[in-house]
């Protein structure tokens, strides 16, 4: 018999559980968001639920982790080109990636990011569709 | 808007400096736009020829005026996605479902042929994992004829230092922490890495060498010794092997050692608990993992306990291998 059994973290943050999980939308361009940031959910319905987002590109899911452990830091925001994938980085907590091919946006927060951030800056530059290399 | 911000295009038209290299048995397409850095890898790694089994390929956006060095590193996770950094200059981002790693890095890192080859390729071909037909299997591995010795056990069993001890026998070395299984025309094949074997700082009791050696932070913040095998033990080092038994390695105070055959079962339950858990995105790989377990169960396998130096531990097993080999013959 094999003694103990391994233990795996999750190392990468994959499986954080996310109970705020509302969709809105009309049957034709219904939006799924899983957080587990009451604020965070409630910041996305409030700015695209409604009415919709005409800046905004046709985005299906969103998941976005409020990422207690992650170092705290701040910095002007990176990003990256990968098409069909968009990645911010900003400080080094926050991450958002745009796969525009899935229509998905993937992404952790910092301790300390604002949903005002995160609605004003971080989403119009990660997916806005005229930024390029410069 | 009043934000200032960098962006990096990893588009391919930008990047016209091609390496073609092999990592744990895949390979690897790398565009990039540092001809010094396309020449690096080239010379430090294994150049792919003719056709491999399995392919991903990695954008690399070198940026020249940079002088930034890692710094820790920040992983994270979501459905077919990876991203890490290596401070804010340093971007890698994973997509496992396309098979395609795009970074942006500092000048001073792509100078850095060490950190390349014994840290950023292992993590990659370990992040991409079963989405490239490979499976990462927290274990050991020494070959003997070609054959694979795998040594599974929990950490700090001491995986590293019967590797070592074993490569001190007539045992070559594939890898001591990590090894990479695939599929090769119908056979079951273990990898190595070029990574560093890593060696609490007690282990230093055992190996006198380690005693010109300092230890250092690794990857997971362990205090640890990471050092060449071939460089520092004069271990003969391997890039794979075809697996031909497995032990799970345990300690037990008392000197000796115990053998005991395990059942395919429990070894294969042992198994699927070891390796981490994929997202649903990820079914197809999960599939793959999967089938490579379950021929890795299907090895001749034993519970190999022993107290002692690792050397007598080493020598035991090399009778026990030369036996098994011998009553395969009979």
């Amino acid at each position: 018999m094999i003694t103990g059994r391994p233990c795996v973290p999750d190392l990468l943050r994959r499986f954080v559980s996310t109970p705020y999980v509302l969709t809105f939308g009309p049957a034709e361009a219904r939006v799924c968001v899983e957080t587990n940031d009451l604020e965070i959910a409630q910041g996305l319905h409030h700015a695209y639920g409604f009415s919709g987002n005409a800046a905004l590109p046709a985005v299906s899911y969103w998941k976005l982790i409020r990422d207690e452990n992650a170092p705290r830091s701040e910095g002007d925001p990176a990003i990256l080109l990968s098409d069909p994938l968009r990645m911010l980085l900003a400080g080094i907590g926050t991450i958002l990636v745009f796969d525009r091919d899935r229509h998905e946006i993937l992404g952790f927060f910092a301790p300390g990011a604002t949903v005002k951030q995160l609605l004003t800056a971080w989403i119009p530059l990660l997916v806005d569709t005229a930024t390029v290399a410069g | 808007m009043g934000i200032s911000m960098r962006v990096n295009s990893t588009s391919k038209d930008s990047l016209c400096c091609r390496a073609r290299i092999v990592i744990a048995g895949t390979t690897c397409e790398v565009n990039t736009n540092s001809q010094a850095f396309a020449d690096l890898l080239r010379s430090s790694l294994d150049p792919a020829r003719g056709t491999c089994r399995s392919t991903f390929t990695m954008h690399v956006v070198v940026n020249e005026e940079s002088g930034e060095q890692a710094e820790p590193p920040h992983f994270r996770g979501l459905h077919h996605v990876v991203v890490a950094s290596f401070g804010s200059a340093n971007l890698f981002i994973y997509d496992l479902l396309r098979r395609h790693v795009s970074a942006t890095v500092s000048a001073a890192l792509t100078r850095d042929a060490r950190f390349w080859v014994q840290k950023i390729l292992p993590m990659t071909i370990g992040v991409l994992g079963a989405a490239v037909g490979t499976m990462p299997m927290h274990c050991a591995c020494l070959a003997s004829q070609g054959d694979g010795l795998l040594i599974a056990g929990n950490s700090g069993a001491g995986k590293s230092t019967l590797s070592v001890a074993l490569s001190q026998t007539d045992f070559e070395y594939v890898s001591d922490d990590w090894t990479y299984f695939s599929y090769d025309e119908g056979r079951l094949v273990a990898h190595g890495t070029s990574a560093p074997v890593k060696l609490l700082p007690n282990a230093v009791q055992h190996f006198t060498a380690l005693s010109d050696h300092a230890v250092g932070m690794s990857m997971n913040g362990e205090l640890a010794y990471e050092v060449d095998a071939s460089e520092v033990f004069g271990a003969r080092v391997v890039a794979g092997c075809e697996p031909k038994w497995l032990i799970f390695l345990e300690r037990m105070a008392e000197p000796g050692i115990e053998l005991t055959p395990l059942h395919s079962a429990e070894t294969r339950d042992y198994l699927e608990s070891s390796v981490e858990r994929l997202p649903l995105q990820l079914a197809e790989a999960e599939a793959n993992r999967a089938r490579i377990i379950a021929r890795i169960a299907q090895l001749p396998r034993w519970r190999f306990r022993y107290g002692g130096t690792p050397q007598f531990a080493a020598e035991r097993l090399r009778e026990f291998v030369a036996r098994q080999r011998q009553e395969a013959c009979e």
